[in-house]
């Protein structure tokens, strides 16, 4: 489905990504992980075609990734939206569907009614008429990923999704992108490897370079490498599905369940 | 205050002013509220301030090489025009600083005005009122070009009000959604630069910035969506520059600096009470 191949990319001299190669594919939930500043929103941006490879192949359904743009959701990272901004939390989540409206000025009742069944997922079908500067962070969370899931996509991108909310929260998502991800394959970045949940089938750890754990195989020695320092970690239960190891670690933060 | 509308009905000069207000309101409304969501007020700031040299190369073509076509409000339109091309280009294709380009076209354009001026003979009594305003001195004609680009601004913005909001709010998910982000800001750019033209008349090269700004920053505190702020800071434009004139008219103070300064003082008034009653309390 997503499928990169060699491919670095570099911010003016600053080389961020170098030789990196991953693929996902459908119904999968990938986690990249890494260290701020490592690459791991890049990745997304080239996903998105938001940005260029300096070199190597980015493919996205078996096309460059502008044409795929319509069959994917993106949630950004909350932190660089206005929080005053004058608009709805309806407003918000049409937005997801503003290509379909085309330069129509009024939306029509079934792009409204795509739009609250996307609130409905996320359960704020009740918030539609409020101003989008009134909800919590949680909430906010919650209506940009609405707004993702507004124009039915196939793969759901996500960019630190639970950035500055707290725990209790950050719980209730999982359990949110677990339900979604039964219908479609999930990409996210997170440099709180808390997040890597139980559904999570492949780690992708990032750090210039990158390196992928099918089974999440991460020892020590990876998390050094990736961090270039020690850092603790904790080992969760391992539970075999459907022949599949899957679970979950945790970086040199407290928390996280197991 | 008084003594202006007893006059209004009499005096053609004051109608027309009055009329000029309502108009350049319009379009403050919508572009103001766009430039302040946008947070490019700078951008506005330094096309407002280069129009000088527009100004300025027009009356030189009039009265050095006698071009009469070519009137103050054609350079003026031309200026900003190339003015926000320049900044646009320079942040897309440069990838240059903008701030330092925002603040070199205001002054380069200052400059390039001051330098005409001085080269053109005759009396410029006239530099004064493209500086500070000269809304008593609009013209029928000007009222018409005013409305010209009313009538164009909201031909374009009604039907891409939606991109607008998506762009305003968050330019990167916009682009995911197949919205050229790049041409539809350079379009508003444009736009911003015939609002500020046709603004330069009421409040004047120097302080049109506050007139594009304070009524659509006052307003975003009564705006649950971009369209009420638009159309409550158009209201709120129309009414401060007719109080201003209002104001101004009995002392003979100049107009342009009264209506920037109700303007301030409103917007100053709603801060402080938002504050106090802590509307935007919950959001802490």
């Amino acid at each position: 489905m997503v499928r990169l191949e060699h491919v670095s990319f570099a911010y003016g001299s600053n080389l961020v990504l170098e030789d990196v190669s991953l693929s996902i594919s459908r119904g999968d939930f990938f986690c990249i992980v890494g260290p701020n500043g490592g690459g791991k929103t890049t990745i997304l941006k080239l996903v998105l075609g938001l940005l260029e490879p300096g070199s190597g192949v980015v493919e996205v359904f078996g096309g460059p990734p502008r044409r795929a743009r319509a069959r994917i959701g993106y949630m950004p990272q909350h932190t660089f939206i206005d929080p005053h901004f004058p608009v709805t939390v309806m407003d918000v989540v049409l937005m997801g569907r503003i290509n379909a409206a085309g330069f129509r000025v009024f939306h029509t009742g079934k792009e409204r009614e795509a739009a609250y069944q996307a609130l409905e997922m996320v359960e704020m079908g009740s918030f539609a008429k409020r101003p989008f500067s009134a909800l919590s962070g949680g909430q906010a969370q919650r209506v940009l990923l609405a707004r993702a899931l507004a124009s039915m996509p196939e793969l759901l991108v996500l960019d630190e999704p639970t950035a500055n909310v707290d725990a209790a929260v950050e719980t209730g998502f999982h359990g949110l992108l677990e339900t979604l991800n039964e219908r479609m394959t999930i990409v996210l970045v997170t440099h709180d490897l808390g997040f890597v949940s139980r559904r999570t089938r492949s780690v992708a750890c990032v750090n210039r370079r990158l390196a992928v754990h099918p089974t999440c195989e991460i020892s020590a020695e990876t998390m050094r490498e990736l961090y270039g320092r020690d850092v603790h970690m904790v080992r969760h239960d391992t539970l075999l599905e459907k022949g599949r190891g899957v679970q979950a670690c945790q970086g040199d933060r407290e928390g996280g369940g197991g | 205050m008084t003594e202006f509308f007893a006059d209004l009905p009499r005096f053609e000069f004051l109608q027309n002013a009055v009329m000029a207000c309502v108009l350049a309101g319009l379009a403050c409304g919508v572009m103001g509220s766009y430039v302040v969501t946008r947070r490019i007020s700078s951008v506005a700031g330094a096309i407002a301030h280069s129009i000088l040299g527009g100004l300025g190369a027009a009356r030189y073509c009039q009265v050095v090489l006698g071009w009469t076509w070519f009137t103050p409000m054609t350079g003026a339109v031309l200026m900003a025009l190339a003015s926000a091309l320049v900044i646009s280009w320079v942040r897309v294709a440069l990838r240059e600083r903008e701030d330092t380009v925002i603040q070199a076209v205001w002054a380069v354009g200052m400059a390039i005005g001051l330098l005409f001026i001085f080269k053109t003979p005759g009396y410029n009594e006239d530099l004064m009122s493209y500086l500070f305003g000269s809304i008593l001195m609009v013209t029928q004609r000007d009222l018409w070009v005013m409305a010209g680009l009313d009538v164009m601004l909201l031909v374009v913005c009604v039907p891409l009000y939606s991109r607008m909001v998506a762009v305003c709010f968050d330019e990167e998910f916009a682009v995911t959604r197949g919205i050229d982000v790049q041409l539809n800001h350079l379009l508003m750019i444009c736009l911003v630069a015939l609002t500020v033209v046709l603004l330069v008349s009421v409040a004047g090269i120097v302080m049109v910035i506050a007139l594009l700004t304070l009524p659509a920053a006052t307003a975003s505190h009564f705006s649950g969506r971009l369209w009420h702020m638009m159309v409550l800071s158009g209201v709120l434009t129309a009414v401060l520059s007719i109080a201003g004139m209002a104001v101004s008219y009995e002392p003979d103070l100049p107009v342009g600096a009264v209506i920037i300064v109700l303007a301030a003082c409103v917007y100053i008034l709603v801060v402080i009470t938002a504050r106090a009653r802590g509307i935007r309390g919950m959001r802490a």
